[in-house]
């Protein structure tokens, strides 16, 4: 997900944290604020 | 891709100050709060914390990261009070402050500070009145102003498009409410390309930044304003 909005010229992403505070149930990706961060 | 956090402010207040610890130490760019006065969302018996005050303490809390409200409403910010409290903030925090601004759309905050709704383009052109003022404001000679304030301007549509491409170092979208991912990006791409004809206007470059990233479904769609008082 991370990736595609890169490919649409985005430089940032903001998540929320924790990951599914203010997020309709079943919106967020599992571990997708884990994974952002220990991408190199 | 640089990775930012904005974090509720509807945690027991040393969760929150611990959270904003584990962030900075992480290692993310930037940690945001959200101005508003509460949530619709609120669980029952949580707290919820003004933003400025929060952003206060996290300058103290925090060492390295950026820190800023996503975003300082028009709706209840007086411009000349909110320039006075950036600049404020941004010596508290060595000048880590990140300034988010926007138009202001929660039928929440409209509601606990009795200001009335705009219909949608009385709102967008007091957007610009306000916006102007802020910017002014932040280099206003008799505050003796000793940072310079980037402006994030956050929000879709023209009217917010030309103001980022005037004024802002970064803009942020979620990318529409109630749409798929694939129907987020599109948009998006598509603001972007607006974005960058109108930078080529001003001569100006702005960081574009989303806060939808970490949902891959639609969100929930915002209903229609409970009121609409014209001003």
């Amino acid at each position: 997900v991370i990736d595609r909005w890169r490919d649409a010229g985005f430089e940032e992403a903001v998540f929320y944290y924790p990951p599914d505070s203010n997020m309709p149930d079943g919106t967020v990706t599992p571990g997708v604020f884990e994974r952002a961060f220990a991408a190199p | 891709l640089k990775l930012g956090v904005i974090t509720l402010q509807w945690s027991p207040w040393p969760e929150l100050t611990d959270r904003w610890r584990y962030l900075d130490e992480l290692g993310v760019e930037t940690i945001w709060v959200a101005d508003h006065l509460g949530s619709e969302r609120l669980p029952p018996g949580a707290p919820w914390f003004e933003a400025w005050s929060c952003l206060t303490a996290l300058a103290y809390e925090t060492k390295r990261a950026r820190i800023g409200p996503l975003v300082s409403p028009m709706t209840y910010r007086n411009p000349g009070v909110l320039a006075r409290q950036a600049l404020t903030v941004a010596e508290i925090s060595g000048g880590r402050l990140e300034l988010g601004i926007g138009s202001g759309a929660s039928a929440y905050d409209h509601e606990a500070t009795q200001v009335p709704e705009w219909p949608p383009k009385e709102r967008a052109a007091a957007f610009v009145t306000w916006t102007e003022r802020l910017v002014e404001m932040l280099s206003f000679e008799r505050y003796d102003p000793k940072h310079d304030i980037r402006l994030t301007i956050a929000g879709r549509g023209p009217t917010i498009l030309g103001l980022a491409a005037r004024y802002a170092y970064r803009w942020n979208t979620f990318g529409g409410f109630g749409v798929s991912l694939e129907e987020a990006l599109e948009s998006a791409k598509k603001d972007n390309a607006r974005l960058d004809e109108l930078c080529a206007k001003t001569g100006r470059t702005v960081v574009r930044s989303t806060s939808s990233a970490g949902t891959d479904s639609s969100r929930r769609r915002r209903g229609p304003p409970t009121r609409r008082s014209p001003r």
